[in-house]
């Protein structure tokens, strides 16, 4: 059983009309958004309020925005890289409306797995959504994240 | 020869190792000296190699002959040659140096040495001479003395070797405000400020020349009537043949208004340092506005048209036709907004401070904006780039000019015409030259100036469509790579807009 | 046909058998981007690198993705991720691992070493060119590659 998509986005608009393209695909993975980068710290960490691992399970797959507010996306991908715990390899995926190479070149050195561009229109929204879900949830492999940490994990 | 050796056996070469005959050949051979003898009276008595090579007589002709024709006229009226004699015989030696006369009639400048011959009971013998030509140091020097002398521009003078001033031009006299009489015998520590005084500077430049054969510098100075000036000096070490040091040299300049300009000059430059500094931060804020506009401004963006899109997918029924064309209106100004926006932010990028430049080949960049050009392309296309033409840009922001010269080349036509778009490229010189020519509307040369600028539109938005910035990104990325661009138009007759930009170096090879 | 102005794909892959699956299931899938097939780890670091008979940037362009089999002959499919993660202008290239080892301790180093997707590669034709298929919708269509320091400055000549 997979966990569920973890959406970090604080543009409510944004926010809608992603979870609006997730929900028009037929999957049984859960979509669960978070607003800021202290939020996702608190959820992976399984602090209040997401101290029932039950009822927030741990993702397999974090959709993060960039510009976040408290904590920016890299901020959280660095923290999360950095978890001594198995989690550090949890799979990112940037999603913002930033095309700059200053910040996508950023993202793959902080170890981000891809980087999506915000779609201008609803249907290429929607299309990313379809890939999305057909890419990491059914096709790719999710790593191991309750075992133990791996020595080898680049800096 | 055996009448002058007979003299010779004088003081020291009476010595068991070197024999008379070995010190007469010696004396005989020397050839940079003139050395003789004289009989008490100043009658020759013996002549060297040496003396026959200045003087010019050979020892035959010389020898018996009294040693005063050396002299010139008013040195005999003076009785010169016996008062020499007559100090040499009291005191033991005559030296000096002054003019004498060779046997062509020709002067040169001597070194003279006379020394007085006695027996051992004190009786005198005759008198050794020794004469060196001296008349190039002698001619140096004097030339030396009338062109420092005459030096305005530099106050030159020597001193001792404890800084005492021996000597003063006019050039002294005219930076430093002293008369020679005034200075001549003071030391040169008065020319410094009593700070340095205080500081011992004065005995540091003459330790640092002693030590390393100069001292260089520049520094304040104090002038007779005690205002300062800005110095240059050059503090050269004097050491005679043996390395002894017997004084200094000191060239001093005034440099006080070279120092002001220098000094202006440095502070202007320390100005323009902070302008371009604070125009850097400016930038640097630009570029971060930018980033702020691509998010910020975009992502309302996105939800106006995002919303539009979902309530045409979801709510179409209600809407009715009315509602779903409201509803395209804003999709369509939402699109344009977009591209508003897309456009800022490329011209952003052309702005951006660092653009590397590398060697990028015209016709893929030509292609790559072909590629891009969509549904904007319609009549025909026909490009000429030779395939060899490459050009010192960035490939992307090439693109991105190429784009926008064909964008607006099959944008701007009457609705009816059929557009004939034409790519060339050619090399000239150094330079290579991109046209894009079209059989549009044109443009009336009185506006060729004006659609170059950011926002200028030449026509309304209904009939031709654009943000207004495509001529602006041109104009600004040509500048950028180093290159220029333009138009050639007549209204009603068609546009052909080029970019220069220099050919890469090794474009011919390729 | 292949489009020579398109980025490249790396194919590593010792496989013959495989090797052809995959590049009929990019055929089939419409990939005109040109694949760049080799058989050993040895060889594709020499690629990566630009050394040897690969010093031409022009000829052999830097791959806008990796498809990295793990089992290979010599140097090994995670030790070429390591030391590619590690080469200054090349450590962003993204790398999807395309193996038959499905073994959570194999997925895991492949993460950990930076591997930026796991695939487990299908035994069936048609699921082969279903994976690629998504491979190059996903990698290829849909996400942002790091901008590649390419073109004029590696261009010699």
């Amino acid at each position: 059983m997979k966990g569920p998509v973890l959406l970090v986005e604080d543009d409510p608009s944004d926010a809608r009309l992603i979870q609006r393209a997730f929900g028009k695909m037929d999957s049984s993975v859960a979509i669960f958004r978070l607003t800021n980068g202290d939020e996702v710290v608190s959820y992976l960490s399984g602090e209040q309020p997401f101290d029932n691992r039950n009822a927030y399970p741990l993702p397999c797959v974090v959709l993060l925005d960039i510009k976040l507010p408290r904590r920016s996306g890299f901020e959280v991908l660095e923290w999360i890289r950095r978890h001594p715990s198995a989690l550090n390899r949890l799979p990112i995926i940037m999603l913002t409306s930033s095309r700059h190479s200053v910040d996508i070149n950023r993202a793959y050195d902080l170890g981000a797995n891809s980087y999506l561009a915000k779609p201008d229109t609803v249907p290429q929204l929607e299309q990313m959504a379809s890939e999305f879900q057909r890419y990491w949830l059914s096709f790719n492999e999710s790593p191991d994240l309750h075992g133990s940490p791996n020595q080898l994990r680049r800096s | 020869m055996a009448r002058q050796s007979s003299l010779l056996p004088i003081s020291t070469a009476r010595s068991s190792i070197i024999s008379d005959e070995v010190f007469r050949l010696l004396v005989n051979n020397v050839i940079d000296y003139a050395i003789f003898v004289l009989d008490p009276e100043g009658h020759i008595h013996s002549w060297n190699k040496g003396a026959e090579r200045l003087m010019g007589y050979t020892s035959r002709e010389i020898i018996g002959k009294h040693f005063r024709i050396f002299y010139s006229e008013p040195d005999l009226t003076a009785n010169k040659p016996m008062l020499e004699l007559q100090t040499a015989k009291a005191s033991g030696d005559f030296q000096e140096e002054g003019w004498r006369i060779r046997k062509n009639g020709s002067r040169f400048w001597g070194s003279v040495l006379i020394t007085r011959i006695v027996d051992n009971n004190g009786k005198l013998l005759g008198f050794g001479k020794i004469i060196r030509d001296l008349t190039e140091r002698r001619l140096s020097d004097l030339r030396y003395r009338l062109l420092v002398q005459g030096v305005e521009d530099y106050a030159i003078f020597s001193m001792d070797a404890n800084g005492y001033i021996t000597s003063w031009n006019v050039g002294g006299e005219r930076i430093k405000g002293y008369k020679p009489e005034e200075i001549i015998g003071k030391h040169f520590s008065v020319f410094y400020t009593p700070e340095d005084q205080a500081r011992s500077l004065p005995e540091m430049v003459l330790h640092t020349a002693a030590t390393q054969g100069h001292f260089e510098g520049e520094g304040w100075r104090v002038r007779r009537d005690g205002t300062p000036f800005w110095a240059s000096v050059v503090v050269t070490a004097l050491r005679d043949e043996e390395g002894h040091l017997y004084g200094f040299s000191k060239v001093t300049r005034d440099m006080t208004e070279r120092k002001k300009l220098l000094d202006t000059i440095r502070q202007h430059s320390q100005e323009l340092e902070l302008r371009i500094q604070e125009r850097e931060e400016t930038s640097a804020e630009l570029e971060a506005f930018a980033y702020s506009v691509s998010h910020d401004l975009r992502a309302p963006l996105r939800a106006i048209g995002g919303f539009a899109d979902a309530l045409r997918e979801d709510c179409a029924p209600t809407l009715g036709q009315q509602g779903l064309d409201y509803l395209n209106e804003i999709t369509n100004a939402t699109a344009r907004m977009n591209a508003l926006v897309q456009d800022l932010l490329e011209y952003g990028r052309v702005s951006r401070i660092n653009l590397s430049l590398g060697s990028v080949s015209l016709s893929e960049a030509v292609k790559q904006a072909i590629d891009q050009l969509g549904s904007d392309r319609r009549g025909s296309l026909t490009v000429d780039v030779p395939a060899e033409l490459r050009v010192e840009s960035h490939p992307q922001v090439l693109a991105q000019v190429v784009l926008n010269y064909l964008t607006n080349a099959f944008k701007f036509h009457e609705k009816d015409s059929t557009p004939a778009v034409h790519v060339f490229a050619e090399q000239h010189d150094d330079h290579v030259r991109l046209s894009v020519r079209d059989n549009g509307i044109g443009i009336a040369p009185r506006h060729q100036e004006r659609i170059w600028q950011v926002f200028e539109r030449l026509h309304d938005r209904e009939t031709y469509p654009g943000s207004g910035i495509g001529l602006a990104i041109v104009r600004r990325a040509a500048v950028r790579m180093h290159g220029s661009c333009g138009v050639d138009s007549e209204s009603g007759k068609g546009s052909t807009f080029w970019i220069e930009l220099p050919a890469s170096k090794n474009g011919a090879e390729r | 046909m292949s489009d020579r102005s398109l980025p490249s794909i790396l194919m590593v892959e010792d496989e013959a058998s495989d090797a052809i699956l995959l590049l009929r299931g990019f055929e089939k899938a419409g990939v005109l981007n040109p694949i760049t097939h080799l058989k050993n780890g040895d060889e594709a670091l020499a690629y990566l690198a630009g050394i040897g008979q690969y010093v031409d940037r022009s000829k052999y362009p830097l791959p806008v993705l990796i498809l990295l089999d793990l089992k290979l002959p010599g140097m090994s499919g995670l030790q070429l991720l390591q030391w590619l993660r590690t080469q200054r202008e090349i450590r962003r290239i993204p790398v999807v691992v395309l193996t038959l080892d499905r073994s959570p301790s194999s997925i895991n180093a492949a993460y950990d070493l930076g591997a930026n997707s796991y695939l487990v590669k299908p035994g069936d034709p048609v699921e082969i060119a279903k994976v690629i298929e998504a491979i190059q919708r996903y990698w290829i269509e849909l996400n942002e590659p790091p901008p590649l320091v390419m073109g004029a400055k590696n261009d010699p000549g």
